[in-house]
């Protein structure tokens, strides 16, 4: 059950696929907080 | 091979350091000068949109010499480890307090003179207190007796060699720097700031020249063997000081300072690799020499590897950072649009 | 002890370490931060996110000032205060090193153009891969660093015999056991801590009072990656747990007070020991934990720290560090997990006041962890510096000018730790973020 891919290979996998959860996550979700966003208006002046 | 090629790179980041460390420490105490006799906005502009971007990486260069020192030769870290635990540990104070200190005088709230004072003092403490190595190396300030090595602290502080070269790197420190800032200013086309930069630098060249032969005077005392063969390799030595004359000869008729800041710069390099090689094949006299004390060959060529792959990383990004700061020209001059 | 060499240096060591730790898990943790959040402000053109990378740049860039300067220590203080030890490691574990500098070298250069090209790209995704070598620099530097630690934990990579390394091989000894555990736990739990300190100024904020969206931006943004990491931490906290029972049993035994070897061994929290009976009083004991954690088997056999020789055995009082991590290690997940699920279900406010309190505190709680997790990790490797090679003892500076040194450094530090957080609020609370909103609304 414990082997090398365990101990050498698996944490390094570990750091990849959370920054890619983390990214995927936070880009995919919806703007946090939409409704109580008051400000919003003024964001497209441009 | 491998120790030609490791002392080599190592003395070239070495001489990157004393190019770059010496333009940030003599800009710090500019810095501190023009804000005590509030010069100001003459020369601080200048200095600090220099200084900001590039500050950080200055500290690496050194960082960079003492790991590749110790990877290329371990049996430096065992003595140069031992006998410089108290100077060494003063030069990191005084790091320690310019790094941060700058960086609360920069990105802080408040602009504040002890964090100015600070700043510029240690910028003259810091290459005086790193030049000790270079003399330590020369020989006879370190004893090894009963299997431990020791710093012999009171040699270091009577004898003349090791103040003259303080003296030199402190007035080395002042030109290299004043020499970078005329060029920096006359690019902002800051008129005030050149002409004070320019005054700075004809000011310390004289003191710098005459500290280089003071240091060879003494040093045909203190290591006779060392003195031979940088007689033997002069013509090195007399090209720095055709530099150094066409350096200041420049600045002085105020044509092409990007010019007479690179002859500066040649100026040093011809001393520092002269000094160099001469030294060689002594690290440290007489206990480490580049040929007994090289690191063993697999780990010699995986460093040499490994430092080729980081040049190839390296080099684009710092002609980036000099591209986006020093030599651009809106940039120099306060425009912040990129063209 | 006051003139003991050896003791003194571990005391510095320690004292440089400890500070050093919370500057460089900061430095490796908030770049990932800065980098998202600004790749969303120009996804989704809202320069709330723009100016979150912005503010949160600029604290960041004082604090990675004072972490580049207590690693120019470290990195001296290792040859000055163990020269024998830099000595051996020079000839084996010099590459790490060596590239440590190269990836810092990198963050360095690109983090001088971040800073100030903020306006000057005609295109703001310029700017932003900009931060992407930060990241890379700063996780690279973690990376390699810890790799160092690793090889001292597991030399690999040489052949000892008469006083002598021979058949030094570089890579192996850069990807030494104790490598891959150590670097992910480093830095998720550095992502994590991260994390939680950006989420915790801005629950600060909002439980202050503020109703502006941006902090409850900040406040999601981070959340999300507090319980991402968090996971992360807890599954490569596991097999650093299954790495300690295959490589370095003496430390997990220490760890866990665990003497006799026995299968269905259990996970002990708290608890006081009695060191010549070898008993433990009230305890909490998790039947079969420890034989899960070591080898994922409830009935697996777990090697107890009577099978070493006592003088070779690590200080007990690990144990408390080891469950302090632990415990805060869950306690950060909890709070990730509590924000996430009232986030998503309406029926719950997860911007309650108290839930606000508990990610504060995270922030805290999180750096203490980190610290906790060191020791543990540092003196659970005693008393080797090269286990079964080097000894602390062995490798320590004979100078006697370390107390000192001990003295002058501990002063210095004192002096950072109570200017840094000084000049933070300063800065802060100088150029609060709703009037850079409103000079934002115009630019835009």
């Amino acid at each position: 059950m414990i082997n090398d891919f365990m101990i050498m290979i698996l944490p390094i996998l570990v750091i990849f696929l959370s920054l890619g959860v983390f990214f995927i996550w936070v880009s995919k979700s919806k703007e946090p907080y939409a409704s109580t966003n008051d400000s919003k208006e003024h964001t497209h002046n441009d | 091979m491998i120790e030609t090629i490791g002392i080599t790179v190592l003395w070239i980041f070495l001489y990157g350091y004393l190019i770059v460390g010496s333009i940030d420490f003599g800009a710090g105490f500019y810095s501190f000068y023009a804000k005590i006799t509030k010069k100001e906005h003459t020369i601080r502009k200048v200095i600090d949109r220099y200084l900001s971007p590039v500050w950080e990486v200055t500290n690496v260069f050194l960082i960079f010499f003492m790991v590749g020192l110790i990877g290329f030769f371990p049996a430096t870290a065992y003595y140069y480890g031992t006998a410089l635990l108290v100077p060494g540990s003063v030069a990191l104070v005084l790091l320690a307090i310019r790094g941060s200190f700058y960086a609360f005088a920069n990105y802080g709230a408040r602009e504040s003179n002890i964090y100015l004072f600070l700043y510029g003092i240690t910028g003259l403490l810091i290459p005086a207190s790193l030049t000790t190595v270079l003399t330590i190396s020369e020989g006879g300030f370190i004893a090894e007796e009963g299997g431990t090595v020791r710093l012999l602290l009171g040699e270091l502080f009577v004898n003349p060699y090791s103040w003259i070269v303080v003296l030199l790197a402190i007035v080395s420190v002042l030109f290299i720097s004043a020499s970078f800032l005329t060029y920096y200013a006359a690019r902002a086309d800051d008129h005030g700031a050149y002409s004070l930069m320019r005054n700075f630098s004809l000011i310390w060249s004289g003191p710098t020249i005459l500290m280089s032969f003071l240091v060879f005077l003494t040093l045909s005392t203190h290591n006779p063997e060392h003195f031979q063969r940088m007689v033997e390799e002069s013509w090195i030595f007399l090209l720095s000081l055709v530099t150094f004359l066409a350096a200041v000869w420049l600045i002085y008729i105020g044509k092409n300072l990007g010019l007479a800041f690179c002859l500066v710069a040649l100026q040093y390099a011809f001393a520092f690799f002269g000094y160099g090689a001469t030294h060689l094949p002594y690290i440290l006299y007489p206990h480490i020499t580049i040929t007994a004390n090289v690191t063993n060959a697999e780990m010699g060529i995986t460093l040499i590897i490994a430092f080729i792959a980081g040049l190839l990383l390296l080099v684009p990004s710092l002609f980036l950072l000099m591209r986006l700061f020093i030599f651009n020209a809106d940039y120099v001059r306060g425009s912040n649009q990129l063209s | 002890m006051i003139d003991d060499p050896v003791i003194l240096s571990r005391i510095l060591t320690y004292a440089t370490l400890g500070f050093h730790a919370i500057f460089a898990t900061v430095g490796v943790g908030i770049p990932v931060y800065i980098c998202l959040s600004e790749y969303i402000g120009i996804k989704r053109k809202d320069s709330h996110y723009i100016l979150l990378a912005k503010r949160w740049a600029r604290g960041y860039t004082i604090l990675v000032a004072v972490g580049v300067v207590t690693g120019t220590i470290i990195a001296f203080q290792l040859s000055l205060l163990w020269p024998t030890f830099m000595e051996n490691a020079g000839q084996l574990i010099a590459l790490p090193l060596f590239m440590e500098t190269f990836a810092f070298f990198f963050e360095a250069i690109f983090l001088g153009i971040y800073l100030y090209t903020w306006d000057r790209f005609k295109r703001p995704i310029y700017h932003w891969l900009l931060s992407l070598p930060i990241v890379l620099g700063s996780t690279a530097s973690a990376f390699f660093i810890t790799s160092v630690n690793g090889f001292m934990n597991t030399p690999r990579g040489f052949i000892y015999s008469e006083g002598a390394f021979t058949n030094i091989q570089p890579l192996v000894a850069m990807f030494n056991p104790a490598m891959p555990s150590k670097v992910s736990h480093v830095i998720t739990t550095a992502y994590l801590t991260g994390a939680f300190i950006l989420a915790a100024i801005a629950a600060f904020h909002i439980l202050r009072g503020k109703t502006h969206v941006y902090y409850k931006k900040a406040l999601h943004l981070t959340m999300i990656g507090c319980f991402i990491f968090s996971i992360a931490t807890v599954v490569n906290g596991d097999i650093s747990g299954k790495f300690l029972a295959a490589y370095q049993p003496e430390k997990l035994a220490a760890a866990e007070w665990h003497f006799e070897t026995e299968d269905r061994a259990t996970l002990l929290l708290g608890g006081i020991l009695d060191p010549d009976e070898q008993e433990v009083k009230f305890g909490i004991r998790l039947p079969y934990a420890l034989s899960i954690l070591a080898f994922n088997r409830p009935t697996a056999e777990v090697i107890g720290l009577n099978e070493f020789p006592e003088e070779q055995w690590p200080p007990l009082f690990i144990h408390y560090f080891f469950n302090l991590m632990v415990v805060i290690g869950m306690y950060l997940a909890g709070v990730a997990f509590v924000y996430l699920v009232f986030y998503y279900f309406n029926r719950f406010n997860s911007l309650h006041p108290w839930l606000l309190r508990a990610i504060i505190l995270g922030a805290p709680l999180a750096m203490l962890s980190i610290e906790a997790g060191w020791i543990m990790a540092e003196v659970g490797r005693q008393p080797w510096i090269m286990r079964g090679f080097l000894t602390v003892a062995e490798a320590a500076t004979t100078s006697g000018h370390v107390l000192e040194m001990l003295i002058l450094f501990s002063l210095l530090y004192i002096a950072l730790g109570l200017l840094v957080p000084a000049i933070l609020i300063r800065l802060f609370s100088k150029r609060n973020a709703e009037t850079e909103l409103e000079k934002q609304h115009v630019i835009l």
